[in-house]
């Protein structure tokens, strides 16, 4: 069976009312692209993201509440800290860190989460399986 | 070893042909760590958990849609975990065998999730005390106790000054109808003062506040006034044996009062004061007094009050005129300011509503200038002030009123007309009277001979110079907040914007609430505001503090909560609370309960968990992505 | 003997002789290396020794020193820690008596032996930011001015970084060697077994590299002490470095440069 990536996406409260309205409308993505819901995009620590990639996540996508949707600005600002953060650690370690990323979906943007999944997977399926534990293994 | 219960929902059996729902059980019921797996058709259905059983069953994963609309079904809710197998997998795969093989990864994973949750400790059914503080009587402290009292609740107004009233009080006539202020005022002061919900708490102020939304315990000072409120009957007799003379707060210090005084006419409550600072103590109104209501020996009392909402009124103060010194506020007698213009003109004021100079001469010609204090980015603040074009306008149809040959100038920058009936009662009656609008700052105010005033200026619209002389100029003051207010939000633990007026919660949301939950703001303390303004947010916060008071109990949000054992005090959640939420304390920290609104930004920060939030950490999350990437 | 040594020496020896402080933590010899030392007799103070192979961070012992009166001495990525140990509220200013000395760069141990040197030039002390401790009641200046030796370590790519993980013993000596490690329940030394396990599990070793990195992103003061102490020369301070980076160019935050900074936790920025 010809490789599919295997996709994590963190959704929180809102942004999951997006992607259930994506499904709603007839979306269909692989089955590799499994959400989890959070409350809050701010909860998501980033060694959990960690984690996923190393149990064999090929990408992770973080659907957060745009900072200005937000009755305040901040859960979003540091999420976005955080993503840029790690994604400047996943580059110096050789992990291409567009593998990691935000999108900014709001409760009624189901159509824009369709759309940004599948150009996603496609460069995602472009840069091929991470492996990240195959690769621990084979060098230790 | 922890069994969970699976509960499938076939959603009216329409997932049926999306989900191999046998498979499913099949794999479920083969796993140790499963109890039992139950597969319904309607979990929406009105009794469909107790039907199953389900009620009190302990650890639950349900598959089924998404979940809001199935969490009130659930006795224990944090114990259940809701995986979507409907909107984000069954409608969102190709083809059923795809749809089945989500389906098990997603439940795996609420699974490994569900073994790890825990109840958090309750924090439903607080008490709530129905009583509310109102700190501050001007008209949108009175107006807000006003409401809440007519909706059956004790309400308390804390006022600094021996009378409510505020700044209204002072004002001989609003804009733009050009009403009878303390006309309008008075009788809401009375029945303040009458109603048998409100107790007013005068010359007093907050020193002290501790508790939560529901439950705040408030220390009161009360500073001594030296006449026994229950005995003082007001009937002046001390007044006119007293030997002092004092400035006059209320007649914005042009007219001395004895040094026992009572505030104004219509005050309430209607007693007689003593401001120490100038009595000399010579005992003879104590002799004059037939209640014996005088006690020179009168000391600051303490009154601890419980309430279960607090609502800031207190008020901003005015920009200081002589911090622009090319004004020479202070220095010209004849250079005044717009609330000293406003006793002036006022019947009850110290030259009887005659429009004199200090100097005693009548004031024919009169310059106003705008915008001083507001709009800058000097020593002033840097929003518009709100009510000073109106109130100017008003004060110059004023003056016309009383002297039909008078001249009257204004200096404007932008000439704001907004409200209700500004445009007409204002701005187009004052161009039909002759009052001249000069778009200019100007730069200064000189004296010339016989006290009268050159104003120098540029008139920005023709481009030329010129100066003008007039007999009075008077300052439109800008508004500023005042430092004890400033301190006040620092005892409450509610935050200050940038120019120090009151932040609200959130500016189109939450505009009457702050940080703090139970808190509540209203008036030009919250920012520049008029009467109407300040009334309409008076009754705003009065309906949400009836609102509050109205639940039968009070569940507040999930809040963090630190470990004391494990935190070390290293700081690093601090600064990623944006509720400013999280305090030092001794060597640890703690979240304030009322503040943290339950993002969880904290607890992803500390490096060892050592804060908690409902069942979102670490120990729940990274088993559920493991068993949902394993295959 | 330097003369650097005989006055780091002599103001040991009359902190302990005044009583200003209870101990001194410092360096003695130790074989044809050097270790840490606690002194706290004036005629003791002859055992400190100051050289080159004092590479390790003496300030990891201060917080278990914490409410005692101790003076330490201080290298310049010592007293960069000592700075983030006080923004950190994990150690007091004021009971601690902080002897700087001038450093021109340390010699890590080598730990496979091939080159048959005992130790060579740390390349981490080539991007030292500060040579000399930003907070310091005594200053001992070096013997000898200039900028450390060229170090001989091999530059790592990108790419090289998981077979280098994959080497990780998960020994927790750069944890331990680490003053700003001080968690009770560490993430990475199997408190969250559901993170990082106890037992050596290879891939996990992906997961335990980068939670430590992101622990200390913003942090880290690029002492060097976890590379010299890991066993498998793991060159960690590179990593952590490239982090800070991102902290420089965000925040224009630099750790350890001044008291009274906040830990910037990846934060919520007032104007931000």
């Amino acid at each position: 069976m010809a490789w599919k990536p295997r996709v994590i996406v963190f959704t929180c409260w809102c942004s999951s009312s997006g992607v259930d309205q994506a499904g709603f409308e007839g979306f269909t993505y692989p089955p590799n692209v499994s959400t989890i819901r959070v409350p809050c995009s701010a909860i998501i620590n980033p060694s959990l993201i960690v984690k996923a990639f190393e149990k064999g996540a090929d990408a992770v996508l973080v659907t957060a509440c745009r900072p200005s949707e937000l009755r305040s600005v901040a859960p979003s600002r540091i999420t976005e800290a955080r993503v840029s953060l790690l994604r400047r650690l996943l580059k110096t370690i050789g992990v291409e860190e567009d593998r990691l990323r935000i999108l900014w979906i709001s409760s009624n943007e189901g159509g824009l989460f369709s759309r940004e999944v599948s150009r996603i997977l496609g460069e995602v399926e472009r840069l091929g399986p991470l492996n990240i534990g195959g690769r621990m293994v084979e060098q230790g | 070893m922890r069994r969970v219960t699976v509960v499938l929902c076939t959603c009216c059996s329409t997932l049926l042909e999306k989900i191999d729902f046998d498979r499913l059980r099949s794999v479920f019921s083969s796993s140790p760590l499963v109890r039992r797996v139950l597969i319904t058709d309607s979990l929406c259905e009105k009794n469909a958990c107790e039907n199953l059983g389900l009620k009190d069953d302990g650890r639950i994963v349900v598959a089924a849609c998404s979940s809001r609309l199935l969490e009130a079904a659930f006795g224990k809710p944090s114990l259940v975990e809701f995986v979507n197998i409907r909107e984000q997998c069954a409608w969102a795969c190709g083809s059923r065998e795809e749809a089945t093989l989500k389906a098990i990864r997603l439940v795996k994973g609420g699974v490994q999730k569900a073994l790890r949750v825990s109840q958090p400790p309750g924090v439903e059914g607080l008490k709530i005390t129905r009583e509310a503080l109102v700190i501050g009587g001007g008209i949108a402290g009175v107006r807000c106790a006003l409401d809440i009292a007519d909706a059956g609740y004790r309400v308390y107004i804390v006022e600094k000054e021996p009378s409510i009233g505020g700044v209204m009080a002072q004002l001989d006539k609003t804009f733009p109808t050009l009403d009878c202020s303390i006309c309008v005022e008075g009788p809401l002061l009375s029945e303040a003062g009458r109603n048998k919900n409100i107790t007013i708490i005068p010359n007093a102020e907050v020193v002290e506040v501790k508790g939560r939304v529901g439950d705040f315990k408030v220390r009161v000072r009360v500073n001594p006034t030296y006449v026994d409120p229950d005995k003082c009957n007001g009937c002046g007799e001390c007044v006119n044996v007293c030997p002092v003379y004092q400035p006059n707060k209320y007649d914005a210090d042009l007219k001395p009062v004895k040094a026992i005084y009572c505030p104004f006419a219509q005050a309430v409550p209607l007693k007689y004061v003593i401001n120490m600072d100038h009595c000399v103590e010579c005992g003879l109104c104590m002799k004059a007094c037939t209640r014996a209501a005088i006690n020179l020996g009168d000391e600051p009392k303490n009154v601890e009050l419980n309430v279960g909402a607090i609502v800031v009124a207190v008020g901003s103060d005015l920009f200081d005129p002589r911090l622009k010194p090319e004004y020479h506020y202070g220095e010209y007698e004849n250079v005044i300011t717009n609330m000293e213009f406003e006793r002036i003109i006022c019947a009850s004021g110290p030259t009887g509503g005659v429009l004199l100079r200090r100097d005693g001469k009548p004031a024919k010609r009169v310059a106003f200038i705008q915008c001083v204090g507001s709009r800058e980015s000097g020593p002033g603040i840097e929003e518009c002030s709100y009510y000073c074009c109106a109130a100017s306008m008003k004060e110059a149809r004023l003056i016309l009123e009383h002297d039909r040959e008078a001249r009257v100038f204004i200096f404007y920058n932008e000439l704001r007309a907004f409200g209700k009936g500004w445009e007409d009662l204002l701005y187009r009656r004052c161009l039909e009277e002759g009052v001249v609008f000069i778009r200019s700052r100007p730069s200064e105010i000189r004296r010339i001979g016989n006290g009268s005033l050159q104003i120098v200026y540029e008139d920005t619209l023709t481009g030329r110079r010129g100066e003008l002389e007039v007999d009075m100029v008077v300052l439109a003051l800008g508004f500023k907040p005042s430092w004890r207010m400033v301190e006040l939000a620092r005892r409450l633990g509610v935050t200050v914007d940038k120019h120090g007026f009151i932040q609200e919660a959130h500016a189109k949301m939450k505009p009457l609430e702050t940080r703090v939950r139970g808190v509540f703001v209203a008036g030009t303390c919250h920012g520049p505001r008029d009467i109407v303004e300040s009334a309409v947010e008076g009754s705003g916060a009065a309906a949400l503090v009836t609102s509050l008071f109205r639940r039968s109990s009070l569940r507040l949000p999930e809040a963090a909560e630190v470990s004391a054992e494990k935190c070390t005090g290293c700081g690093r959640c601090l600064s990623s609370c944006e509720y400013r939420a999280i305090v030092r304390e001794g060597d640890k920290v703690r979240v304030l309960e009322s503040v943290c609104n339950g993002c969880g930004a904290c607890l992803a920060t500390c490096p060892q968990e050592a804060i908690t939030l409902g069942n979102w950490g670490l120990e729940q999350l990274a088993p559920q992505v493991s068993a949902m990437l394993e295959d | 003997m330097s003369r650097a040594e005989d006055e780091l020496r002599s103001i040991a020896r009359s902190l302990l002789e005044n009583r200003v402080v209870e101990l001194v933590l410092g360096y003695e010899r130790y074989g044809r290396s050097v270790r840490p030392c606690f002194v706290s007799k004036p005629e003791e103070a002859g055992r400190l020794v100051w050289s080159p192979e004092c590479w390790f961070n003496l300030a990891k012992y201060l917080r278990s020193l914490r409410g005692r009166r101790v003076g330490v001495v201080a290298k310049g990525c010592d007293g960069r820690s000592i700075v983030e140990l006080v923004n950190e509220n994990q150690v007091d200013r004021g009971s601690i008596i902080v002897i700087a000395v001038e450093c021109t760069g340390v010699n890590r141990p080598v730990k496979y032996g091939s080159t048959g040197a005992a130790s060579i030039p740390a390349e981490y002390c080539g991007r030292c930011v500060s040579r000399v401790s930003p907070v310091a009641d005594y200053l001992v200046k070096a013997d000898v001015q200039g900028p450390p030796e060229e170090s001989p370590g091999a530059t790592v790519h990108a790419s090289d970084w998981l077979s280098l993980f994959a080497k990780c013993l998960k020994c927790s000596a750069c944890v331990k060697a680490c003053p700003l490690c001080y968690c009770t329940e560490c993430s990475i030394e199997g408190f969250k077994p559901d993170l990082v396990h106890r037992l050596r599990d290879s891939k996990e070793l992906f997961t335990f590299h980068l939670t430590r990195a992101l622990h200390m992103a913003g942090r880290c003061v690029e002492c060097g002490a976890c590379e010299s102490a890991c066993p498998v020369e793991i060159p960690l301070t590179r990593l952590y470095h490239e982090l800070n980076e991102w902290f420089r160019e965000n925040y224009s935050y630099v750790p350890g440069s001044r008291i009274g900074e906040a830990p910037p936790a990846l934060v919520f920025k007032e104007d931000g």
